[in-house]
């Protein structure tokens, strides 16, 4: 009996943290779904058994549920067990089990809608669909009494939906799964979904596959597995096959002492080899950035967006004078540089954050003074957050960048 | 920089009032005072040095036609030598007809012409700060700090704006307050950037891109609620729906329970009623036994009653037959006892009856006899009192014959009399009278008439002394004094005892009396009369005794004639009757009447005895009566009880014994089939058929509520599979990453919105605080300045950023407005201004001040201040003070006049 073991397709997943770039990843979970039936086909699969969560939710899209429909029955060859997970649970007409089209799906596509024993090749598929949410009981429970029920000339194979039930990893209402439950029930084999990260426990028995598709940066996840079992009583050969669409990657760059260019970036990604069509990439900026030098940084960073899939920057630099520039803005504006001043005192006040140049000599803000002045304008302090000071000292170095160039022309 | 210039002199010719020539100076280098009367053409002369000065010798227009002598065509001429930073120069200018413009400079005491024409005004302007002007006349515009520095009468006091270059060399060169442009520009940018967001209160501009981002987060943020409230909704419906389910399971084994039951319960109830028909029947069976057995027991036990009541009835006959016999003999005695008793009772009555009439008749002619004796009382009293009424008119009558005398008359009378007495010995006693005051304490001997007496008189204390004819005063310590009588005193007494004496006879002839002894004589008799009448008077009341008068009594008498008259006339009294005496009378009365109480108290006695004999027999009859209905009574009872137990034997004629035996037989027989038959009954077999229709009732009730519950849950599966195809989170995913980025957008524009609001208002802030930090020199010294004129020290000159007066006060948030002040204080403001600048710009060069009668208004203490603070100014500034008030600036400075060349 050859197989692939998948779970949490999750199809309809929600990445609000891209916002309008969300639809990218999405997609690429159906995508995903059509890669592992390719998998099983390249692999010469007995069939592909779905450990729960193939899509996110019962309420998602009908087109979302048809095209993932689609792609099943485009692929007769290749039977499918589905079973409903706690995001698609089983639980009344509405979920998308009890609807059409799933609810007449092709003779090669099974629902787990009872705990009824699927024979696929040389096996017996024992399935416990999920019927709520959320459950304090194990879900792999039945499975003994199913199991025994079952002649030992036949290969056991388990399939269920929840948490592993390891201390201080698991919440108590996430259907908790016994780490020996494949062993307890005399099973070959116990196919599991919930979790996104590939696992395996009870001697190589009991295997959560992981998601197929990354949802998150730095997720040791994206692959399926493939699980051959020669006979019954004969441990499973587990191998983890690659089947995800994108590359999650986070790369953190900081400016400190260094100048912005493409170059910093650029070599930061490069420790991946995914291309960046199949990449997903967190921009982490950090340090003190001057007001010469962000432009270059930004226009740097809108480049290489053009060529990855999806680009999310976090920029938590802070914009900063050069010490030569601030000397210059001093003696030569100083009204400007005692505003900068300010700012960065006022900043001080409302976040903490301490000023990046040195004005000792220059007239402090008071905490009274910037809170009359905030009264004056009618600003509540809190208001004031970070980000609208970065924005201030945007503003304002953005001027002392050009009028220091000046200076220094003069 | 090239605006400094101090005065020397000004000559003119051929200008205003001025056709011959004159000149005004030298001017002193500090303070100068130039006095002439009105119209003199002192404003004409400053104006014309100004035309020499700032205008180009060819220009001509109103203004410069102005400067013509009145009704003339002569040319204006006019010199001016001045001194700058330059040197000392001489401009000579001629307009209008013949224009004309020399500059010359002093060259070690000589003047040489440096430029004419267009040049030498050109370079004057240079020298002296101005400005040129367009094609017409200069204007104080162009004077460059002339402008402010010469203070021109009859103009308004407001100080001119800093809007022209030199007003800008003045607040530079005073305060400089710089402002750099670039912060002024970015202010401009931040301003415009906030603008365009918020409102001037801080609120979010209409239309502004953040309200648009936040109506799009709001938008959002609502359908997304939408969207989770639904899906809520779902969720609630779904776990509902496992409920309902759970609930479905449990109320279909509760029916099928309940049908069972029921179908249990008819089939026991068939039974039952099989059983149940023998049982009412061996019921039936034993009831009759009972019953048969209750009768006979009950017949035996009445005839056994009826024949022990029988025996009894006949004992009890006999006895009430004697009792009557008996009580009928008693009846007659009785009946005879009260006949006899009635008849004595009779007889007494009669005694009684005739008793009573003499009794009565005697008690009659008792009381005549009273009444005649009343009668005569009555004529008695009826005498008295008709001669007391006599008495009473005597003394009444005898009374009015005497004169009417009062008392008070009488006193009178006695009054006067005593006046006349008293009058005659003062006329005897009339003489000497002297009134001695003592300043101290004396004694002295007084011998009146020859009769001595010592007087202790005390200090200031008045002592009359009176002598008839002659006083003698032996006096301490000075000697005797003797004092004669006077006749006047005499005479006047005389007078007055006639016309006492007048009254006196006068008042005599009024009471009708010759004398006072006859009047209180009268007077006398009148009071005796008075009592005698009330006297007499109170008896005849008494005699009345209540009666209001004599014809009262009168009345009477006449009323106890009357009755008796009546009283005899009735009694018809005998010899024998008349005969008897009071005392005979009284004694038959008593007699008789002892007599009447004894038959009384006999036919008291004897009505006792009736009425007990009467009771007795009554008796005597309800007992005969009594005895006679119970004999009957007992007779018809013993027929009744003989008749019942003939009745029962007659229906046993086996006998009575033997037919309970054998009803006592067939009751056992009966009660053993009955509980045979009830022990094949099951338990409460009675509640079966209660518990078979309750059951029937629960069973139809679970089928009810089961289907009402599968009703429910097929609702809410198809609700379900409706909802589930929605795509509700589908839905939610979209919305929520939109509402990300628009919070994410939105937060980015209010963040920036907020940062150049902030620091738009941080740079006007650091602004004002610049400006205020280098504005405090000038106003220090313009406050000291305006505090040395005014005298008041504790009060401050504020300025504005554009050096413009902004109030005065203690504090800059608390000052009167530079409009709220008086005329005299704005002037003196405005001059302590000037000075200040012009103190500020002799600080590099010579320096011209013009005051043209500018302190009109300002008070003598005042103007004092002000004279003390020109004359210190003149010690750094050319001061040119032109007045029409010579006296006011008398003793100070030059006083320089307008010379005629």
């Amino acid at each position: 009996m050859k197989f692939i073991h998948t779970a949490d397709i999750q199809i309809g997943a929600r990445y609000a943290q891209f916002g309008e770039k969300a639809g990218i990843p999405r997609a690429a979970r159906l995508s995903t779904l059509k890669r592992i039936l390719e998998i099983a086909r390249e692999q010469d699969a007995d069939a592909v058994l779905i450990a729960g969560d193939m899509f996110e939710s019962n309420q998602i899209a009908n087109a979302q549920v048809n095209e993932a429909f689609a792609a099943l029955a485009a692929r007769p060859e290749i039977p499918v067990v589905i079973l409903p997970g706690n995001h698609d649970p089983l639980d009344g007409p509405g979920c998308i089990w009890m609807r059409e089209p799933f609810a007449n799906p092709p003779d090669h596509v099974t629902v787990c809608l009872s705990r009824e024993p699927i024979p696929i090749a040389d096996a017996i598929v024992l399935p416990v669909p999920i019927t709520q949410k959320v459950s304090t009981k194990d879900p792999s429970l039945p499975l003994v009494e199913m199991a025994g029920q079952i002649t030992r000339d036949r290969i056991k194979i388990g399939m269920t939906h929840g948490a592993l039930a390891i201390d201080g990893k698991h919440q108590p209402s996430d259907q908790p799964i016994a780490l020996d439950a494949a062993t307890r029930a005399k099973l070959d084999y116990l196919a599991v979904g919930h979790w996104h990260k590939p696992q395996v426990y009870d001697d190589g028995r009991l295997a959560m596959s992981g998601t197929p598709e990354p949802d998150d940066f730095d997720q040791d996840s994206g692959s399926v597995a493939l699980v051959e079992i020669s006979a019954p009583g004969h441990k499973p050969v587990i191998t983890q096959l690659d089947s995800a669409k994108f590359c999650w990657q986070s790369v953190t760059v900081d400016l400190l002492n260094r100048q912005p260019s493409p170059d910093i970036i650029t070599a930061s990604i490069q420790a991946t080899a995914t291309p960046p069509d199949a990449t997903v990439l967190r921009i982490e900026l950090v340090g003190p950035v001057s007001p010469e030098h962000r432009e270059t940084l930004v226009s740097a960073i809108d480049r290489i967006a053009q060529d990855y899939a999806v680009v999310r920057v976090d920029d938590r630099t802070s914009t900063v004078l050069s010490e030569s520039l601030w000397k210059a803005c001093l003696q030569e504006h100083p009204l400007l540089a005692q505003a900068v001043a300010d700012v960065g005192r006022a900043r001080l006040f409302n976040t903490g954050c301490t000023p990046t140049v040195d004005t000792s000599a220059i007239e402090q803000l008071t905490l009274d003074e910037f809170q009359s002045l905030c009264d004056d304008l009618k600003i509540e302090t809190q208001q004031l957050r970070d980000d609208a000071f970065e924005a201030m000292m945007a503003l304002l170095a953005a001027e002392v960048g050009k009028a220091g160039t000046g200076c220094g022309a003069a | 920089m090239r605006c400094r210039v101090k005065l020397e002199s000004i000559t003119l010719r051929n200008t205003g009032p001025f056709t011959d020539g004159v000149t005004v100076g030298p001017l002193a280098d500090g303070l100068n005072v130039l006095t002439a009367r009105n119209e003199a053409g002192k404003t004409t002369l400053l104006i014309a040095a100004t035309r020499a000065l700032f205008d180009r010798h060819n220009v001509s227009g109103d203004a410069m036609e102005r400067l013509r002598p009145a009704g003339t065509s002569l040319a204006p001429d006019i010199t001016v030598i001045f001194v700058t930073t330059e040197g000392r120069f001489k401009i000579h200018k001629t307009f209008l007809n013949s224009p004309l413009s020399e500059l010359s400079e002093d060259r070690d005491g000589t003047w040489h012409a440096i430029s004419d024409g267009d040049a030498a005004d050109g370079k004057v302007l240079e020298l002296i700060g101005g400005e040129r002007s367009g094609r017409g006349a200069s204007k104080a515009e162009h004077w460059g700090l002339l402008r402010y520095l010469w203070a021109r009468q009859g103009e308004t006091v407001d100080w001119p704006a800093w809007d022209d270059n030199a007003g800008a060399r003045i607040r530079t060169g005073l305060a400089q307050v710089q402002i750099d442009p670039l912060v002024e520009r970015l202010a401009d940018q931040f301003r415009d950037m906030q603008a365009a967001q918020f409102t001037s209160t801080g609120r979010v501009a209409k239309n502004s891109p953040l309200q648009q981002a936040q109506q799009t987060c709001e938008r959002l943020a609502s359908e997304l609620a939408d969207v989770r409230s639904k899906m809520e909704e779902i969720e609630n419906q779904s776990q509902q729906l496992m409920q309902l389910r759970d609930e479905l399971l449990v109320r279909d084994r509760e029916k099928t329970e309940a049908d069972k039951q029921a179908d249990a319960l008819t089939e026991t109830l068939k039974q039952v009623e099989l059983l149940q028909k023998d049982l009412e029947r061996f019921q039936s069976d034993f009831e009759t036994a009972q019953e048969r057995l209750n009768a006979v027991h009950n017949e035996k036990k009445t005839l056994d009653e009826a024949k022990a009541e029988l025996d009894k009835a006949q004992k009890e006959l006999a006895e009430h037959q004697s009792r009557q016999k008996h009580a009928q003999k008693e009846e007659q005695a009785a009946g005879q006892a009260l006949t006899s008793l009635q008849n004595d009772a009779r007889a007494l009555r009669k005694r009684i009856e005739s008793t009573r009439k003499r009794e009565t008749r005697l008690h009659e002619i008792q009381g005549l006899r009273v009444t005649e004796r009343d009668l005569e009382t009555l004529r008695k009293q009826f005498t008295t009192v008709r001669n007391q009424q006599r008495n009473i008119d005597q003394l009444r009558r005898k009374r009015a014959a005497l004169p009417d005398v009062s008392n008070r008359q009488v006193i009178k009378l006695e009054q006067i009399d005593q006046e006349i007495r008293d009058l005659g010995i003062r006329a005897e006693a009339v003489g000497l009278r002297v009134a001695l005051t003592p300043k101290q304490d004396v004694t002295l001997v007084a011998d009146r008439d020859d009769t001595e007496e010592t007087l202790d008189i005390a200090t200031g204390k008045t002592e009359t002394i009176i002598a008839t004819r002659v006083l003698r005063l032996h006096l301490p310590e000075w000697g005797d004094l003797q004092i004669a009588s006077g006749a006047e005193e005499a005479a006047e007494i005389e007078q007055r005892i006639g016309a006492r004496q007048s009254a006196l006879e006068a008042e005599l002839k009024k009471c009708g009396v010759t004398s006072i002894d006859s009047a209180r004589t009268i007077l006398e008799q009148l009071k005796d009369l008075d009592k005698e009448i009330k006297t007499a008077e109170t008896r005849l009341v008494e005699l009345l005794e209540n009666r209001d008068d004599p014809q009262s009594l009168a009345a009477d008498v006449e009323e106890h004639e009357a009755a008796i008259e009546k009283l005899r006339a009735h009694l018809d009294i005998t010899k024998t009757e008349t005969a008897l005496s009071q005392a005979e009378l009284k004694a038959e009365l008593t007699v008789i009447r002892t007599a009447l109480e004894t038959e009384e108290a006999a036919w008291a006695t004897l009505q006792d005895a009736t009425e007990t004999q009467s009771k007795r027999l009554e008796i005597c009859g309800a007992t005969r009566f009594e005895t006679l209905t119970a004999v009957n009574e007992i007779k018809q009872r013993i027929a009744s009880l003989t008749s019942r137990a003939a009745t029962i034997e007659g229906r046993h004629t086996e006998g009575i014994d033997k037919a309970e035996e054998s009803a006592q037989t067939a009751f056992v027989e009966a009660k053993a089939q009955l509980n045979v038959a009830r022990k094949k009954m099951p338990p409460d077999w009675e509640k079966l058929e209660a518990r078979h229709e309750r059951a029937l009732k629960s069973a139809g009730q679970a089928a009810t509520e089961h289907q009402h519950l599968q009703q429910k849950t097929q609702r809410l599966e198809a609700f379900l599979e409706q909802s589930g195809s929605q795509g509700l989170y589908s839905r939610e995913t979209r919305l929520q990453e939109s509402l990300v980025s628009a919070e994410t957008e939105c937060k980015r524009i209010q963040d920036h919105a907020l940062a150049a609001r902030f620091l738009a208002g941080l740079i006007d802030y650091r602004k004002k605080a610049a400006v205020s930090t280098v504005l405090q020199p000038l106003e220090d010294q313009l406050s000291a300045t305006f505090a040395d004129i005014t005298g008041i020290h504790n009060r401050r000159v504020f300025l504005d950023e554009n050096l413009q007066v902004a109030g005065i006060g203690r504090k800059r948030e608390e000052t009167y407005a530079f409009d709220q002040l008086s005329q005299g204080a704005r002037e003196q403001l405005l001059l302590a201004l000037r000075a200040a600048v012009a103190l500020e710009l002799a600080k590099t060069g010579p320096q011209l001040l013009i005051l043209d009668d500018v302190l009109v208004n300002t008070d003598a203490t005042r103007q004092e201040n002000v004279l003390d603070f020109i004359g210190n100014l003149a010690q750094h500034v050319q001061v040119l003070i032109v007045t029409c008030h010579g006296e006011r600036y008398r003793g100070i400075g030059e006083n320089i006049g307008i010379r005629p060349n």
